[in-house]
């Protein structure tokens, strides 16, 4: 049950402003042409159906708002199962206005927002889809459309029964969920025969498997078997070995023992030997301590010599060495003397020397003298040299001119010369060149000696300076030649001197060496004394020991030793015997331990094997258990399916079959509708019966039992047919009609059919929860349950729409 | 002085369609006459005040012109004078064209009012016409230059906002003006509301109401319970009021004057609850209990269907044979169909097609995603059709099976 309540508009074509308020049965909106009662009609459409309506019915948005305004608004307070929910749209010129656009409830939650979700909203909570909308509101010229019902796109009946839906169902839908299972049945079919390959051949290989696995474990058990017999003999040759171990441990000891005991004795016998020889000593030993003794006593009257003789040295000897001293001092002397005596001798000659030198100072000056006025002359000589030089290349000179020129000038005035005179003056030249040549050569080799003389001039200046310097030496050396001879003489007093005392003390000397040789020989007597002193106390000492005792305990541990030595090399030969078994024991040890060795790697080896290969088998098995369920569960998949394709393609039947029965439900419903309605409004008596054929064609059946199509009828006759049939059809449709919107039914119709009508109307508000009915004619308006009053106000044509 | 005081007349009314009803109205309004002259004649009344909606609608037809002379010429006949102002449905608020009262009142019958007053004595009637509350600021400010210094009674036809109105009208908000708004010094004879004696709580104001029963809340009601009639409420009281205006000042007594003798109006209220049809119709035995002859019956169905049911199998149309004698039954039903919190409208196509269906195919799982495929198929969703569709025959999305190997 739903119902419209209140309508509001704000700015929607002429129409401002209005608040109009809907009660149950009819609701006639009375206006004059153009007042705006379509537009309060429309606005219920649009409020409703939003865009989807306005694209049915081409009418653009910028037709919709009023000029001068940017936005329409239209508002719906409609009651659904008692709930009330305000439906808003607002739209502007271009487009809606999303976010005013919505459905609210009571207490202000919006339920739908937007304009396609308000629609959905709406076709949701009213029953009514857009298309069935048009058959709800009848505008205005368009009543008569539904006769035509099966031409004109928006009525057709298949449409509205969803038949068209029902077919794509069936190609679309059904088709594709087939096609889907098909594919899915297939899949599985093929997954399935690839599983019992895969089954089979899992297991093929499990057989195997298990046969193998059986061999392996009898050679396993046959392996055991041999390994354990060999262990036990193992176990019994290795008891044999360790008690011949110990064995021979006990061998080794006793002859550690033995050989102990051997040095031992060797030791002892030794230590005996000594005693025994020691013993024997004793009596020697005695016999030399009184020897000693005796001597003992005379050594001290020797001591009292001793010391006498030792002052007499100390003495002797201070004196003799005062004699070497002198005598020592004597040869320093003398050495003294000789040194000096030598030095006298080089000077003396060195002075012979120098006077030598100085005997030839005159000769050598007389040389010097010579020397350099030799060296002036031929330092004219040079001179001369020099200026003939000049001489001549000045002659040369005025040759050349006077050569060169042929008119012939004086070189010297530059006066014209005749040729005689030139050739004279040439011949002059170079004569006066000739003779100039002549003494040149001359000169020249006399200055060769130049050189030669000068480094003599040298080197007898150099000896002159000699000589000087020798001259100055010798007073110096005179004097010290003096010096030295004076010396010598005192030099000789002081070895008389010396000499004298010397002798003195020479026999001094003979003394003390006398009494140092006496003194030595007291001395050694009295070290060797001493010697024996040692000697007496060392043999007392000795002699105070006891060896005895000492042997006697030493033979009894002898006489021990040795019986002991010879209960344990008994012992060892018996144990060596067992010995030699020893080796033979070990060698087969060997051999069993290798053959429990290897038995026991390939015993391993088998059991490895058989380990691996039973969990390789229960993989296998597991692998073909999950197998098989796989196919179990993939069967019974497939099964689900084929039976889900049976479901399919009976579905696919039923709707089929649906279809007419669907057409036929819906014309009955028609039908019987319309018998219902059309006893109320029937025109003519002669027209009986409207219905619609399976055809979908509309037909009018008169008295006379003729039946004729409804398009022979006249207008106002069809106007009100097909009122009747919108009724019908939307009733047959819908069931419950929540709104009805009719623009101008009386339209052609004459006042009394208008009446007819209009009470027919009233009925018709029993079943439909709204009914809204425009007329500019007022047949309405008394009949009405609510009157709303569409007036224009203003010279613009802006109307207000109001309830009465 | 004593005054009578009527509104809502709605001459030429033709009530649910029928034309007894609009008879009905014209024979209320005789009546009302009668009455007035009685009382003239027994108390001395002296002045008779119509504020508003005399007529149904601003072109009322001749006969119904007539009807009106008639009455008013009784009136002027026995010397009263008769005032009267214009309310929503005898003029148009926005344009009055020529409303019907001048008509009468160019025939001097009655004394039009519409901002305008007469003296009587020291009482001042003054008539305001019907305005929108939007306009009502210059109501206001006219009455108050019209009040004089004595006993002021304003006739206005306007709902006066806090009055305790039962039914409420479509256009109570349009023709609203608060109280506060209003003069406190004066009487104020109204009109709009049909309730009969309504009083307003704070304002010197009583509505007089109808003459006739205007809504189906005002009829004598029954409801069928355990198979028998209860009455719930008896019809309500029609008429007019007598005013006693002292001509000193203080309270005006008002006095409701009962018309008797209007048709019955009778509304039965029959509830569904979930119980099959047949259950159902043997209730409805209790109906015929009562007389209902010559009234007008308005049986209100309300409640659930059964499971399963539609409204075609319970047959309610045939409740008006089991009501005899009546001027009209109307069957008004409010039923809904059990489960259904949506309004998803089960009836009609979708019933249909289910039930086509439903025969073709055995279950209703199926039966039900086809519906939904469909409409989804008619909205172009078809993908999500095919979803439904394979959801409604058990297949899963679930492509599980691929994930089994």
């Amino acid at each position: 049950m739903a119902s419209v309540e209140l309508i509001e508009i704000e700015n929607v074509r002429s129409v401002r402003k209005a608040s109009i308020r809907l009660s149950s049965g009819v609701n006639f909106i009375y206006g004059l042409n153009g007042a705006g009662k379509t537009t309060i009609l429309d606005s219920v459409a649009i409020a409703l159906y939003g865009t989807d309506w306005l694209k049915r019915k081409r009418i653009r948005l910028s037709d919709l708002v009023t000029m001068g305004a940017s936005v329409g608004v239209v508002r719906l307070l409609v009651n659904v199962n008692g709930r009330r929910y305000t439906i808003q749209r607002a739209f502007s010129r271009e487009k809606v206005i999303e976010t005013q656009t919505y459905v609210m409830s009571e207490d202000g939650v919006r339920v739908a927002e937007r304009d396609r979700e308000v629609t959905r909203w709406v076709t949701e909570n009213l029953g009514v889809d857009v298309e069935l909308f048009n058959l709800l509101y009848a505008r205005q010229g368009e009543l008569r459309d539904i006769l035509e019902v099966n031409r004109r796109e928006e009525f057709k009946l298949d449409k509205l029964l969803k038949i068209d839906s029902m077919d794509k169902l069936q190609t679309e839908v059904l088709k594709s969920i087939e096609k889907r299972l098909e594919g899915e049945a297939k899949a599985l079919e093929a997954a399935i025969r690839e599983n019992n390959g895969e089954r089979e051949r899992i297991e093929r290989k499990l057989n195997e498997a298990r046969a193998r696995a059986k061999e392996l474990e009898a050679l396993i058990s046959k392996l055991s078997e041999e390994l354990s017999s060999k262990e036990a003999e193992l176990s019994r040759l290795r008891d044999e070995e360790r008690r011949l171990i110990g064995v021979r441990e006990r061998f080794n000891a006793i002859n550690d023992e033995l050989s102990r005991l051997k040095d031992e004795l060797n030791r002892i016998n030794a230590e005996v030997k000594e005693l025994e020889a020691k013993v024997k000593e004793r009596e020697a030993l005695k016999a030399r301590a009184r020897e000693i003794e005796d001597k003992l006593k005379a050594s001290r009257g020797l001591r009292d010599e001793l010391s006498r003789l030792e002052e007499l040295v100390n003495e002797l000897g201070g004196r003799v060495r005062e004699l070497e001293y002198k005598e020592s001092m004597i040869k320093e002397l003398e050495r003294q003397r000789s040194d000096l005596d030598r030095q006298i001798r080089e000077l003396e000659d060195e002075l012979e020397e120098l006077r030598r030198i100085r005997e030839g100072r005159r000769g050598l000056e007389e040389r010097i003298r010579e020397v350099t006025s030799r060296l002036r002359e031929l330092d004219e000589l040079k001179a001369r040299r020099t200026s003939l030089m000049e001489e001549l290349n000045h002659i040369n000179e005025e040759l050349n001119i006077l050569k060169q020129s042929n008119e012939p000038v004086c070189p010297v005035c530059k006066r014209p010369l005749n040729p005689d005179d030139r050739e004279r003056i040439i011949k002059e030249n170079t004569e006066r060149v000739r003779r100039i040549k002549e003494e040149l050569s001359v000169i020249n080799s006399r200055l060769r000696d130049y050189d030669n003389l000068k480094e003599v001039e040298e080197d007898l200046r150099g000896k002159l300076a000699q000589v000087k310097v020798a001259e100055e030496r010798i007073p110096t050396l005179e004097s010290r030649l003096r010096e030295l001879r004076g010396r010598l003489t005192e030099l000789n007093g002081e070895l008389e001197a010396i000499r004298g005392e010397v002798r003195e003390l020479a026999r001094l000397r003979e003394e003390y060496n006398s009494a140092n040789a006496k003194l030595r020989q007291l001395r050694d007597l009295l070290k060797s004394l001493e010697g024996l002193q040692e000697e007496y106390l060392r043999i007392n000492a000795e002699l105070a020991k006891n060896p005895e005792a000492e042997l006697s305990s030493l033979l009894s541990n002898r006489s021990r030793i040795e019986a002991r030595i010879s209960e344990l090399e008994d012992e060892a030969k018996r144990l060596s015997g067992e010995l030699a078994r020893l080796n033979s024991i070990e060698e087969l040890i060997n051999k069993v331990e290798n053959e429990v060795k290897e038995l026991r790697a390939r015993l391993e080896q088998g059991k490895g094997s058989l380990n691996q290969l039973i969990s390789s088998i229960g993989e296998m098995e597991n692998e073909a258990k999950r197998i098989g369920e796989l196919i179990s569960r993939r069967s019974e998949r497939l099964r689900f399916i084929r039976g889900k394709l049976q479901e399919v393609t009976k579905l696919a039947a039923a709707i089929e079959d649906a279809k007419p029965a669907l057409r036929r439900a819906l014309l009955n419903a028609i039908n019987e509708e319309l018998r219902d309605t059309f006893k109320v409004l029937r025109h003519k008596e002669s027209l009986v019966e409207i219905y619609v054929t399976e055809d979908y064609e509309v037909m009018v059946k008169r008295s006379d039992g003729r039946e004729l199509p409804v398009n022979m009828l006249s207008m106002g006759e069809r106007n009100l047919v097909a009122l009747v049939l919108r009724f019908a059809l939307s009733k047959a449709l819908l069931g419950d009609i929540p709104i009805m919107l009719l623009d101008e039914p009386t339209e052609h119709l004459d006042s009394e059919h208008r009446r007819r009508v209009s009470n027919w109307l009233r009925d018709l508000s029993e079943v439909v929860d709204t009914l809204i009915v425009t007329s500019h004619v007022d047949a309405f308006e008394n009949t009405a349950d609510n009157v709303i009053r569409v007036e224009v106000v203003n010279p613009r044509g802006e109307s207000i729409a109001y309830n009465a | 002085m004593l005054i009578a005081h009527l509104s809502d007349v709605h001459l030429g009314r033709r009530q649910y369609g029928l034309e007894a009803r609009a008879r009905d109205y014209e024979l209320a309004f005789l009546r009302a006459i009668d009455e007035i002259a009685r009382l003239r004649e027994e108390k001395g009344v002296d002045l008779v005040l119509v504020s508003g909606d005399l007529f149904d609608n601003p072109r009322p037809s001749p006969s119904t012109y007539l009807t009106a002379i008639r009455g008013f010429s009784r009136l002027r006949d026995l010397g009263m004078d008769v005032l009267v102002t214009r309310g929503n449905h005898d003029a148009s608020v926005v344009n009055p064209v020529d409303n019907p009262i001048t008509v009468l009142d160019s025939s001097g019958l009655v004394k039009y009012l519409d901002y305008g007053y007469v003296d009587y004595g020291r009482v001042r009637v003054i008539g305001v016409g019907c305005v929108p509350t939007n306009n009502r600021v210059r109501l206001i400010k006219a009455l108050r230059e019209l009040m004089g210094s004595g006993v002021n009674v304003v006739m206005m036809h306007q709902y006066v906002e806090g009055t305790p109105y039962r039914y409420p009208m479509p256009n109570i908000d349009y023709y609203t003006i608060p109280a506060n708004e209003l003069p406190k010094d004066a009487y104020y004879a109204v009109g709009h509301i049909h309730e009969h004696a309504l009083r307003h709580p704070t304002l010197e104001a009583v509505y007089p109401g109808s003459l006739e029963v205007w809504d189906s809340q005002e009829f004598e009601t029954h409801v069928l319970e355990d198979g028998r009639l209860r009455m719930v409420k008896g019809q309500d009281p029609k008429g007019f009021l007598l005013l006693d205006v002292n001509e000193g000042g203080g309270r005006v007594r008002v006095e409701p004057i009962r018309l008797k003798g209007g048709r019955r109006m009778i509304k039965v209220i029959v509830n569904v609850n979930g119980e099959p049809p047949s259950t159902f119709r043997e209730r409805l035995g209790g109906l015929g209990a009562l007389d209902y002859r010559d009234a007008y019956v308005e049986v209100n169905v309300i409640g659930e269907l059964g499971d399963g049911y539609g409204v075609r199998d319970y047959g309610f149309n045939t409740v008006k044979s089991l009501i005899n004698g009546a001027l009209k039954v109307n069957v008004k039903l409010s039923v809904t169909k059990r489960g259904s919190a949506k309004a998803q409208a089960t009836h009609g196509l979708i019933e249909l097609i289910q039930t086509v269906l439903s025969k073709s195919i055995g279950n209703e799982a199926v039966v039900n995603a086809v519906l939904k495929a469909l409409d989804l198929i008619s909205d172009g969703k078809v993908n999500e059709a095919v979803a439904i569709l394979e959801r409604g025959l058990g297949l899963g999305s679930d492509v599980g099976w691929l994930q089994w190997s």
